[in-house]
């Protein structure tokens, strides 16, 4: 009887992982279709993004964290927090369709010291391509004191997001 | 080898007394209409324990049809790219898993009436295993994967991920904490630790499971904003979690509060165990029978923390039920000087060790020490034709023959046969030496077809399930149920 049960079980596991294997591939030809006519693109920005620059613009906390941490994953919007000689400011999340990035950055004494970001992006190679690609960026960006740093070759899209949502932080500073 | 067997209470013309009352409020049954009853009880138990099962195991499948129904499929393109995906079906197979477990502990009904209680739990320590090395592949393979895809080392990858996220650093400490709770967890080093220290360490899965939740969907491409997916896997979380909160919280609160129990009385029975009687309100409505066990948590300063897994010793009634505890640590000890007055919150019933639990018509019941209590209750709670029922009772000295007086009662009155098994055990059997050389099929011609009830201690329980094995006795009639958390 357990048998039985368990056969029946496995029976219908099969189907469901069936079902999201042929759901999987139809879904990736329309996807590889929509790539390929987005190639050039470049970034989306997230709706309700620019809307949420303004309104968190000036929203000093004082809570004294001064950690490059971004805010929940459920917000478009940007924020800054102020400490005494030293802010930051989280950027807008950019958004495609490998996921989101969102930059938070740390300026002292009018000298970016430190940039931290948040990814959505679930694969694999995005996730690479960002480990890879962000600490070149970040560098560059610090050294640069500025968002007009050049991509890192074969990260165009991680560079685009991160580059674009930096600059949208340091938009904040006025 | 068939001995016959001398039984100092045979059931003779005194026990077949049909119609003498019992204080049994149903019917006498007919042999032939319990036949097709208990058959028909214990198909639909197997329908429910298939589709149960069919449930189960689609959750896992439809987890990793989820990775698959985003294109999973694709991404084994390259080494970095196969590990990672890798990583990522072990990782929803493991959140699936995590979910079916906290299902099995949060006492839905319909899992308690199918599986019993003591089988859920053994079910959810077996998937405990397999859903640690899943979370352990998780994040191995991923860390591998990304490392290979990235051409940097996975102590990179590592120290990447760790100062880029909160998330994923909460999502370590979680599993660092599940890897603790999963060794305290496991029986060798569990016997180590009092029931509140392992209980305590088990409360801190729940922290650690709440801290590997955000990094599930701000980490994971899967479960994006707006994506179905994401919807899925909210729903998942919610109805766990929801099943947890309703069942082991919430209806036992309305049930303490409907009920009202309070102590009445505190009996000495036996050498060195108590009968602890309580009555409350409306207690047909809390659907307890006999042989089923409640968690008993008696509102005292020094036991408030303390909930006790009790069977029943009597069938309840409309405004009582009864419990016999016997003296067998700390906690056990406390409840001996209860006093009358003490008010009680319980969470149950549950368990399968009762008349949902028949197959057949006839029913063989065994017990040995103070897990004759159980039985006792069952006998009142169970229906079975005169001449259908046997049931045999086992200690080593008269002493611990707990309720030997109300049982011989019962089985006079509903036409059962009681075998008493005193004395020192023969060898490494289950009975005792006065029945050296007897087996399960010796107490009844149609024992091969009965239902066979098996309450004691454990190594004892376990010499009576090996001899029904050894007699043949189908596994699906014999039922026994354990207090090893």
């Amino acid at each position: 009887m357990s048998t039985k049960r368990n056969s029946a079980a496995a029976l219908a596991s099969i189907g469901i992982l069936a079902t999201g294997w042929s759901i999987g591939t139809a879904h990736g030809q329309t996807l590889t279709k929509t790539a390929s006519g987005a190639t050039g693109s470049g970034t989306t920005t997230a709706p309700g993004s620019s809307a949420g620059t303004k309104a968190g613009a000036n929203s000093g906390t004082g809570a004294g964290s001064s950690s490059g941490t971004a805010a929940g994953s459920s917000s478009g919007a940007a924020a800054g927090t102020t400490t005494a000689g030293s802010a930051t400011y989280v950027g807008t999340r950019q958004s495609d369709r490998w996921g989101s990035l969102q930059v938070t950055v740390t300026v002292t004494n009018g000298k970016i010291t430190n940039v931290t970001y948040t990814s959505t992006a679930g694969d694999g190679k995005s996730r690479s391509i960002e480990a890879r690609a962000t600490p070149t960026l970040k560098s560059e960006v610090v050294a640069a004191n500025s968002a007009q740093v050049s991509s890192v070759s074969g990260a165009t899209y991680t560079s685009a997001k991160y580059l674009t949502s930096l600059q949208s932080a340091l938009d904040q500073i006025r | 080898m068939t001995t016959t067997l001398t039984d100092p209470i045979a059931p003779g013309a005194a026990t077949r007394a049909v119609g003498a009352p019992s204080g049994q409020r149903r019917p006498r049954p007919t042999a032939g209409s319990l036949a097709a009853r208990y058959r028909r009880q214990s198909t639909r138990r197997g329908l429910r324990h298939t589709l149960l099962t069919i449930a189960a195991w689609s959750i896992v499948a439809g987890s990793v049809a989820l990775f698959l129904a985003d294109g999973g499929m694709r991404q084994f393109g390259t080494l970095g790219d196969a590990v990672t995906s890798l990583g990522i079906i072990a990782g929803l197979i493991a959140t699936a898993l995590m979910c079916l477990m906290l299902l099995l502990t949060a006492r839905v009904p319909v899992i308690d009436q199918t599986l019993g209680q003591d089988r859920a739990t053994s079910l959810h320590a077996t998937i405990g295993r397999g859903m640690v090395f899943g979370l352990l592949a998780h994040g191995i393979l991923l860390l591998l994967g990304y490392s290979f895809s990235g051409k940097i080392t996975p102590i990179t990858t590592f120290a990447g991920l760790w100062a880029d996220s909160t998330d994923f650093r909460w999502a370590v400490g979680a599993t660092a904490l599940l890897g603790v709770v999963g060794i305290s967890s496991m029986v060798a080093v569990r016997r180590k630790y009092p029931y509140e220290a392992w209980f305590a360490i088990h409360l801190t899965t729940y922290a650690a499971i709440i801290a590997s939740l955000p990094h599930q969907f701000s980490m994971s491409g899967l479960f994006a904003e707006g994506k179905l997916e994401r919807t899925f896997w909210i729903a998942l979380w919610l109805v766990t979690a929801g099943a947890m909160l309703a069942f082991r919280i919430i209806l036992p609160i309305i049930s303490t509060l409907t009920h009202r129990l309070t102590v009445t009385s505190v009996v000495p029975v036996g050498p060195d165990a108590v009968s602890i009687e309580v009555r409350g309100r409306k207690l047909d409505t809390l659907g307890a029978t006999g042989g089923q066990w409640l968690n008993w948590r008696f509102l005292t300063p020094s036991l408030v923390l303390q909930p006790h897994p009790f069977s029943l010793s009597a069938a309840p009634t409309d405004t009582t039920m009864r419990i016999t505890v016997r003296d067998l640590g700390a906690g056990t000890a406390r409840l001996q000087h209860l006093k009358p007055g003490t008010k009680v919150a319980v969470e149950g019933p549950y368990g399968l060790f009762s008349d949902a639990a028949r197959t057949r018509e006839h029913v063989l019941l065994v017990g040995a020490g103070i897990g004759i209590a159980p039985i006792r209750a069952l006998l009142e709670a169970t229906d079975f034709a005169p001449g259908n029922a046997v049931v045999v009772l086992r200690a080593s000295t008269p002493e611990e023959l707990y309720f030997v007086d109300e049982v011989r009662d019962l089985c006079a009155h509903r036409g059962a046969a009681l075998h008493l098994l005193v004395g020192p055990r023969a060898w490494d059997t289950w009975v005792s030496t006065s029945y050296a050389g007897a087996r399960l099929t010796d107490f009844g011609p149609w024992v091969r077809d009965a239902d066979v009830f098996v309450c004691g201690p454990n190594p004892w329980m376990d010499a009576v399930l090996a001899d029904a094995e050894a007699c043949g006795i189908p596994r699906s009639q014999v039922h026994d149920e354990r207090f090893t958390w």
